[in-house]
C-alpha cells in the first residue's frame, strides 16, 4: 500500500475541514483532558441528580408540583429555608471577616512562618467534624475552658449558657469553613503585583486609600469565588448543625434526611434538595457573572 | 519434553489465575458456615454475646451495626437478593419490615425456644421476638440530682432550666418523653398513654426553658449528661444508662412510681436470606435461657425467656410493654408535631 494512496489529496482535506461543524474546530484538544472526569460526574452527580428531579415532581397519578406547594407553601419550611440561608450568609461573611486577612498573612509569609500558616490552614481539614463537635463541647459547656476563662478574668461572675445556642453553631460553622475562604483569596493575593501599590505609595497615597483603591478591588475575585464556595457549603451543611444545635436548628439538609430515612417522604425531601440546589446554583452562577464582570472592571 | 514458554500459555496462565482469585473467595466463603446480622451499634454484642454463640455453635457472625432504619434500608435495597440472614431492629422498624414483607415469620420454625417467650415478647403471632426488654425512664446525673426523681413531673421543676436533652422524636427512645408528658397531662397509666399521645403535646411544651437540645446524637447528649453539663437525659434506655454506671460514670435510671417502658429488642429472619438455618440457630440461642441470662447481665435489660430468672441486682419494676404497631402507625405525624411545637425555637 502507498503512502500517497493513504493520504487524501490537501483540497479534499480542506473541504471535508470546511464540511465539519463549527465547534470541534474551535475545541481545544486539550479539553478532552476533562473528559473522564466529566463521565465520572455525569454517573455520580448527574444522573442522580435527573433522578430527584423526576422523584420531585413524580406521583402516583403522574405529574405533580405538590412536593414543592407543601415546601413553599408552608411557613414552618419557609422558616427551615430563612434558617439555611442565614446559616449559609453568617458563615460566608464571618469567614470573610477572619479569613481576609489570614489570607494576607499566608501570601505574604515566607519561609517557615508561611509553612506553619499553611498548616495551620490545612490541619483542621484533616481533623474529623464529629472529634470537633465534641471539642466544641468541651470548650463551650458551663464548667468549660472559655466560661473558666470568662470568670477567671472577671468579665462574668457566673457561667454562661453557650452551648446549642445560635451563636455556638456560627462559630463552630466558621472554624469548619474558614479554609475555604482562605485559599481562594490567597490565591488572588499572592499573584497581585506589589508594584502597584508602591508606585500608588510614591503618589501620596495613603495606606487606607491604596487597600480601598487597588489592593481590595483586585483580590475581590478571590473573595467572590471564597463566599460563593463557603456559602454554598455551608447552606447544604447537615453534620455540623446536626451536632451543634440538633432538632432546634431546623436546616434544610436536616429536613431531607427526615423526610428520605424517616418518614419515607420521597417527594418532600426531593422537592427541598431541588429548592437547595436551585438556591446553590442561584449562588454559584451569580458569583460567577460578578467575577466576570469584575475581571472586565479591572482590565 | 521440555515446556516452552509462550505469550499464549502465559496469558492463559493469567486467565486461570484470576478466575481462580475470583472465584477462590466466592468458593471458600461456600464452605465456611457464617452468617450476616445487622443490628444496633451496641457495645457488648460482638465482643461479648456473639461470641458466646460462635463458640456454642462454631459458625461465623459477619455483623453490621448501625440504627434500626438504616438496617432496614438495606434489606429493601438487596430484597432481589438478600444478604442479610438475620436482623436485630426495634419493634416500630420491624412493623414496617413485615408490612413491606421484608422479613419470614418465626412461627413454625426450627426455633423450639420461642414457645418459652413471655407471650408480649413475641409480637404479631411470633413474626418477630424480643430477645431481651431494655428499661427507659429518666437518666439522672447522680452527682447533681439527689435524691433521685421519684416521679417523671419533675422533669418540669424549673430548678432544672437549661439543664434536660431529650432524644428526637426520629429516635424510638423519644416515646418516653412524650408518655411521660402525657401521663402528666391526664393522670393515665404509662401504658395507656400511647393512645392520648397527642394529649401530651401541650405538656411536653411547657417543658422546653428545661430543655437544652433534642438529640438525634445519643453518645454526645450522654457525655454531656456525663460531664454534668445536663442533669436529665429523657431518655435513654438500660443498655446505655446501666451500661456506663457500671463502668464508672456518675448516671443511674430513675425508678419513677409511675413505672419504666420496656423498649422494643426484637430479632427477625431476613425473608429469603441466606444460610437460613445459621440463621435459625442463631435467633433459637438468643432465646435461650442460659443466652438470655447473659444478655441481661450484659445489657442490663429483662429477659424474655420465662426460664430465664432475672438477674438479682436488676430491680426493675414490670415495664409497660407498648403497642408499637400504633406507634409505628403514628410516628411520621408525632415527628412532624414534635418538630413543628417542640422543637421549634
Amino acid at each position: 500500500m502507498s503512502v500517497s494512496a493513504a493520504a487524501p489529496p490537501a483540497s479534499s482535506l480542506s473541504a471535508a475541514r470546511a464540511a465539519l461543524p463549527q465547534l470541534p474546530r474551535r475545541l481545544d484538544p486539550l479539553a478532552l483532558l476533562a473528559l473522564p472526569a466529566l463521565l465520572f460526574m455525569a454517573v455520580v452527580f448527574l444522573m442522580p441528580l435527573l433522578l430527584l428531579l423526576w422523584a420531585s415532581v413524580r406521583a402516583e397519578g403522574g405529574f405533580s408540583l405538590a412536593g414543592y406547594v407543601r415546601v413553599l407553601g408552608d411557613s414552618y419550611y419557609i422558616g427551615v429555608i430563612g434558617n439555611s440561608l442565614r446559616l449559609g450568609l453568617v458563615t460566608a461573611f464571618g469567614a470573610l471577616l477572619l479569613g481576609y486577612p489570614a489570607a494576607f498573612a499566608l501570601a505574604r509569609a515566607r519561609g517557615y512562618a508561611q509553612a506553619i500558616l499553611f498548616a495551620l490552614v490545612f490541619l483542621p481539614l484533616t481533623v474529623s467534624i464529629i472529634v470537633k463537635s465534641f471539642g466544641w463541647g468541651i470548650v463551650l459547656r458551663r464548667d468549660g475552658i472559655l466560661n473558666w476563662l470568662l470568670i477567671s478574668l472577671g468579665l462574668i461572675e457566673r457561667p454562661l449558657r453557650m452551648l446549642f445556642t445560635e451563636e455556638s453553631l456560627y462559630a463552630g460553622m466558621i472554624n469548619v469553613f474558614l479554609p475555604f475562604m482562605v485559599l481562594p483569596i490567597y490565591s488572588v493575593v499572592r499573584m497581585l503585583d506589589p508594584r502597584l501599590s508602591e508606585a500608588a505609595a510614591t503618589l501620596g497615597a495613603s495606606p487606607l486609600f491604596r487597600f480601598l483603591r487597588i489592593t481590595l478591588p483586585l483580590s475581590l475575585p478571590g473573595v467572590v469565588a471564597g463566599l460563593s464556595i463557603v456559602f454554598s457549603l455551608a447552606v447544604a451543611a447537615y453534620v455540623t448543625p446536626s451536632l451543634l444545635m440538633g432538632d432546634r436548628y431546623m436546616t434544610m439538609s436536616m429536613v431531607m434526611a427526615k423526610a428520605f430515612l424517616n418518614l419515607r417522604d420521597w417527594q418532600l425531601g426531593s422537592a427541598m434538595a431541588a429548592v437547595l440546589l436551585a438556591l446553590a446554583v442561584a449562588v454559584v452562577v451569580g458569583a460567577g457573572l460578578l467575577q466576570r464582570r469584575l475581571a472586565r472592571h479591572g482590565q | 519434553m521440555m515446556h516452552r514458554s509462550t505469550r499464549r500459555t502465559l496469558l492463559k496462565g493469567i486467565a486461570a489465575g484470576s478466575a481462580w482469585s475470583l472465584a477462590a473467595p466466592a468458593i471458600v466463603r461456600a464452605a465456611e458456615r457464617e452468617i450476616f446480622v445487622g443490628g444496633p451499634a451496641s457495645p457488648g454484642l460482638e465482643d461479648i454475646l456473639f461470641k458466646h454463640i460462635e463458640r456454642k455453635h462454631g459458625f461465623k457472625i459477619l455483623f453490621e451495626g448501625t440504627n434500626s432504619l438504616i438496617n432496614l434500608e438495606k434489606i429493601r435495597s438487596n430484597r432481589a437478593r438478600p444478604t442479610m440472614t438475620v436482623t436485630m431492629m426495634d419493634d416500630p422498624v420491624l412493623v414496617l419490615a413485615e408490612r413491606e414483607g421484608l422479613i419470614a415469620p418465626l412461627r413454625g420454625l426450627n426455633i423450639p425456644n420461642l414457645a418459652d417467650l413471655r407471650p408480649d415478647a413475641r409480637p404479631h403471632d411470633s413474626m418477630w421476638a424480643n430477645w431481651c426488654f431494655p428499661a427507659a425512664s429518666i437518666s439522672y446525673n447522680t452527682d447533681n440530682v439527689k435524691p433521685a426523681p421519684t416521679s417523671y413531673a419533675e422533669c418540669w421543676d424549673r430548678k432544672y432550666r437549661d439543664k434536660v436533652i431529650i432524644i428526637s422524636m426520629r429516635i424510638t427512645q423519644a416515646v418516653v418523653p412524650l408518655l411521660a408528658a402525657t401521663h402528666v397531662a391526664t393522670g393515665k397509666p404509662l401504658a395507656e398513654c400511647l393512645r392520648l399521645a397527642d394529649e401530651g403535646f401541650a405538656k411536653l411544651r411547657e417543658l422546653r426553658p428545661n430543655i437544652l437540645q433534642i438529640t438525634t446524637n445519643p453518645p454526645q447528649a450522654q457525655q454531656l449528661h456525663e460531664s454534668g453539663e445536663v442533669d436529665l437525659y429523657l431518655s435513654p434506655d438500660s443498655r446505655t444508662t446501666l451500661f456506663r454506671k457500671s463502668r464508672g460514670a456518675p448516671v443511674d435510671l430513675a425508678r419513677p412510681r409511675e413505672g419504666m417502658v420496656a423498649m422494643p429488642a426484637g430479632v427477625a429472619l431476613v425473608k429469603d436470606g441466606p444460610n437460613q438455618e445459621l440463621g435459625m440457630t442463631f435467633i433459637n440461642e438468643l432465646l435461650d435461657p442460659e443466652t438470655q441470662a447473659l444478655a441481661a447481665r450484659t445489657f442490663f435489660s429483662l429477659p424474655t425467656n420465662t426460664k430465664t430468672a432475672k438477674p438479682a441486682d436488676l430491680d426493675f419494676p414490670d415495664l409497660a410493654v407498648l403497642d408499637w404497631e400504633y406507634f409505628a402507625d403514628n410516628r411520621n405525624r408525632w415527628i412532624e408535631r414534635f418538630e413543628r411545637e417542640i422543637a421549634v425555637r
